[in-house]
Formats: C-alpha cells, structure tokens, sequence
C-alpha cells in the first residue's frame, strides 16, 4: 500500500515481527504513515526509496558495547541527520543496567527511548505521543499520556516554602489512584525532585544567567513567576509534572549530567557538580517514563509517567524510557 | 530528619525524611569507634539530602565505623544507586519488603545480611486477610549493595 505524501512518515526498524506489527498498528491509528524493515539492511534499502519523518530503531538486546547492526544504524542515522530536516530517531530498549543507559545518554547520544515489554509490547499511548511529537515539534501537555478523562489537580507555586505541602499531596494522590504505598513514596521524591529543579535550577535572569542554582537547597527563594506543577491519572498510570517559564535547561548538559551519573553513580562528591545533575539521575531511576519538554528561553515541561502498581516489585521491574524534545527557541 | 545519639555515642537513631534541612556534618564530631546506627525510621530520601548526608559520610573520622541496622527499601535504594553512599560503614541488617496479594498489607522484617542469607519468597500469613505476604522485591536487585 502507498503512503500518503501528506503524511507523516515513520520507518520502523525490528527484528521482532510481534513488535512491528504492533508498531505498525499503534502508529497508524496514530495518523503516521508507516513502513516496517525487519533488518538494518532492509531499513537502508526503504531509506534509499523514500524519505522518512522519523526513524524507530528495536536495539533489542544488543550489549553496550557491541556494535550490531542496529546500533551502527542507529549511529550512522544520528551522523546523517544532525540537520532539522533529517529524520527524527527514536530507539527501543529492553536492557536495564546501569552500563547500558551510560552507553545510551554518552557513546551514543541517544535521547530519546522508549522500554519495551517483557510481553513485546510498549505502552500504545506514550508510543503515540511519543512518535507525534518527534515529527510535530508540538511538545507541551500531560494529559495527551493519558486516557480517557484523566483526574487532574494543578498547583502553582513561587516559594520553596510551599514544596512539602505538594510533596505530601502528590504522595497522597498516588495513593488515591491505587498505587502501593512504597511506590507512591517513590512518585513523592520524584515531585519533590521536579519541584526543586524548577525552584532552584531553572530560574535565569534576562541575560540567561542562573540566579538560583548556586544556593543550598536549604536556602529559601521567592521566584518572580509561578511554576506549575500537575498531577494525573488514569486507571492505568499516574503522571506528574513541572512547568516554568524559563526553558533554561540545555540538551547537552542533561545528557551529561545522566551520562557522568551512570558512569560514576557518585556525581555528588565534587562540589562544583551543582545543579540539577543528581535531581536528574534520581528522576530517571524512578520514573518509568522521564519527559523533558524543553522550548528553549521559554519554558521547560518536565513529565514523570508510572504504571499504576499494587507491588514495589513490579514498580522496580518495569523498564525504564527517556524523552528529550526541544522545540523552536 | 530527627537525631538520637546515646550518652557515650556508640548508637544513633535516625527518623523522617532525609532532605534539604538536614545538616549532619556537625554530628560526624560527636561520634567515635564503632557506632550502630538505627534507620529502621527513615523515610524519604531526595537529592539533596543524599549530598548533605555525602559531606556527613565524608567528615566522619578515619576511627568510626558506621554499622547500620534496620535499613529500609528507601535505604537500600540509596546503596544500590550512589557509590559511597555509607562510606567506610557496613550494613548489618535490613528491613525486607512483602506485600499481600490479596489485599495490600504490608510487612518488613529485619533480616541480618552477615552472614548473607537467602530472601524467602513468602513471609507468613497476611496479619488482615489471611493470604501469604509475598517478597516485593527482586533479591538479587535489592542486595545488589553486597557485591560490592
């Protein structure tokens, strides 16, 4: 079948013919246009044929350092389309050590992935959105990861005074939304660490200079404008996030700072590693789905997703997905 | 975080969230030889308390030893996650995750980790339903600290 020209094209690469045909099903009821290739060489051939919008590599389980064909696609795509025209890259993973995400966020600069499941699945929704953002550039918004009529709560704070009180209701919210207590803990320092970043790292003045990030965590601050913070769930995931106005974060050190965090896994004994490195590395442990939104001098959105879990266990099991877009500055 | 140091400083309660408003550093002073720190209380842990607790581990004497007792999944995350984390110390015991199946209780013995023992896969009878509490951990991910 032909796709249409008007449509967005989306090249989906995987050994694994279940994963393709759900790709291909979850993308087209998406609105993209979707060709599948069960091989590296196979995705090269549809490249010459046709353009793609957004190329979807399956890693699969290669190790960090070896250099499969579909890691060595992967890198040959990223060295060829460093340019806005060329096709965005999303990769797929199922691999979860630390190794592995140090050779993700250094070697290979990957910055955007997405976990699959042991049943050879990803979550249809966040693929979706996922791939529609890639190719849109249209980035801001937590309910589009949700379902049906999410129940939302929205805070909006300029005080670091005012970050236990949204600590402790996003604490309680977790549990509301029938997440283990032990794992609602976890969705509370993840709120606590979104809420400190805004408050503390984001915040620049008009020249782009931090005013905040040199401060103790202990020293309180009064911002000028509002940060708001959202809380979300439908009966499957809970979603939380930060918004603020400043869009001040910068690709390069966010990969950085994940890369230096998973190599070391002691980012902290260096004074002048500030900032938001470690806020970050907490993040991605323990989220199951990290999104940073980042529209550069204007706003920053950073999402947290997690499934819904009755167990801490299948809280810890579940694979772990990075999202870093940036739109137009 | 609340702070309970004996009269002689060999034994040390921790309790409450570890965060931003917790400066231990002037503790590291107080304490001398071998002291058993109980953490079986500690709750949240975030980034920030992780540095402050980093400068505490780092301004400890050479000639104390931290032993700590109790360590909750919070804890252990901690160990798994940021090397260096206890320093020097050791952990003696930790506090061992189930849940119900069936109804969500929860339980968290203290198992000692010297000598290193297997985690059973179930722990009794759930107090409220009945059911079998069942381990809610991977054992191999939450002693991960014992490797080195």
């Amino acid at each position: 079948m032909t796709a249409s020209p008007l449509l967005k094209q989306v090249l989906f690469v995987s050994a694994s013919e279940a994963l393709r045909q759900f790709g291909d099903r979850v993308l087209r009821s998406a609105g993209l246009a979707v060709t599948s290739a069960p091989s590296a060489a196979a995705a090269r051939e549809s490249l010459a044929a046709r353009r793609a919008d957004l190329v979807v590599v399956d890693l699969a389980d290669a190790p960090q350092e070896a250099s499969g064909a579909m890691v060595d696609l992967l890198g040959q795509l990223r060295e060829e389309s460093p340019s806005p025209q060329g096709p965005r890259l999303l990769a797929l993973v199922r691999v979860r050590s630390a190794d592995h995400f140090r050779a993700l966020f250094s070697k290979r600069r990957i910055t955007n992935f997405l976990a699959v499941g042991e049943d050879e699945t990803l979550e249809p929704r966040e693929l979706a959105v996922t791939a529609q953002k890639l190719v849109s550039r249209q980035l801001f918004g937590l309910s589009r990861y949700l379902g049906g009529s999410p129940r939302l709560e929205t805070m909006e704070l300029d005080r670091s005074e005012q970050k236990d009180a949204v600590v402790d209701r996003a604490e309680a919210f977790a549990v509301e939304a029938g997440c283990h207590p032990r794992v609602a803990q976890q969705i509370a320092i993840a709120v606590d660490e979104l809420v400190t970043n805004a408050l503390y790292n984001a915040p620049v003045d008009v020249k782009g200079a931090a005013l905040y990030a040199h401060l103790p965590r202990s020293t309180p601050v009064k911002l000028d404008q509002r940060i708001v913070i959202q809380l979300a769930s439908d009966p499957h995931r809970v979603a939380i996030s930060a918004l603020d106005p400043f869009g001040s974060l910068l690709p390069d050190i966010v990969m950085d700072y994940l890369s230096r965090c998973f190599a070391e896994r002691s980012p902290l004994m260096s004074p002048q590693r500030g900032g938001a490195g470690l806020g970050l590395y907490y993040l991605f442990n323990l989220l199951h789905s990290f999104i940073i939104d980042l529209e550069p001098g204007h706003a920053t959105e950073s999402i947290g997703l997690l499934d819904i879990s009755k167990s801490y266990r299948a809280y810890a099991a579940r694979g772990r997905s990075f999202n870093l877009f940036v739109g137009p500055p | 975080m609340n702070v309970a140091l004996s009269a002689d400083g060999r034994a040390l309660t921790l309790s409450g969230p570890l965060s931003e408003k917790d400066d231990l550093t002037r503790l590291a002073a107080q304490l001398s030889g071998e002291v058993r720190v109980d953490v079986g209380g500690v709750g949240r842990i975030n980034s920030a308390g992780v540095k402050g607790w980093m400068s505490f581990v780092a301004a400890l004497p050479d000639s104390v030893q931290l032993v700590f007792e109790r360590c909750p999944a919070g804890f252990v995350s901690q160990l798994n996650m940021v090397a260096g984390f206890i320093g020097k110390g050791r952990v003696a015991s930790v506090a061992v995750p189930y849940t119900c199946p069936s109804c969500g209780e929860s339980a968290d013995p203290i198992v000692s980790v010297s000598p290193l023992r297997d985690l059973p896969a179930t722990h009794g009878p759930c107090p409220r339903c009945g059911a079998m509490l069942e381990l809610d951990v991977s054992p191999d991910e939450f002693l991960a600290f014992l490797q080195g």
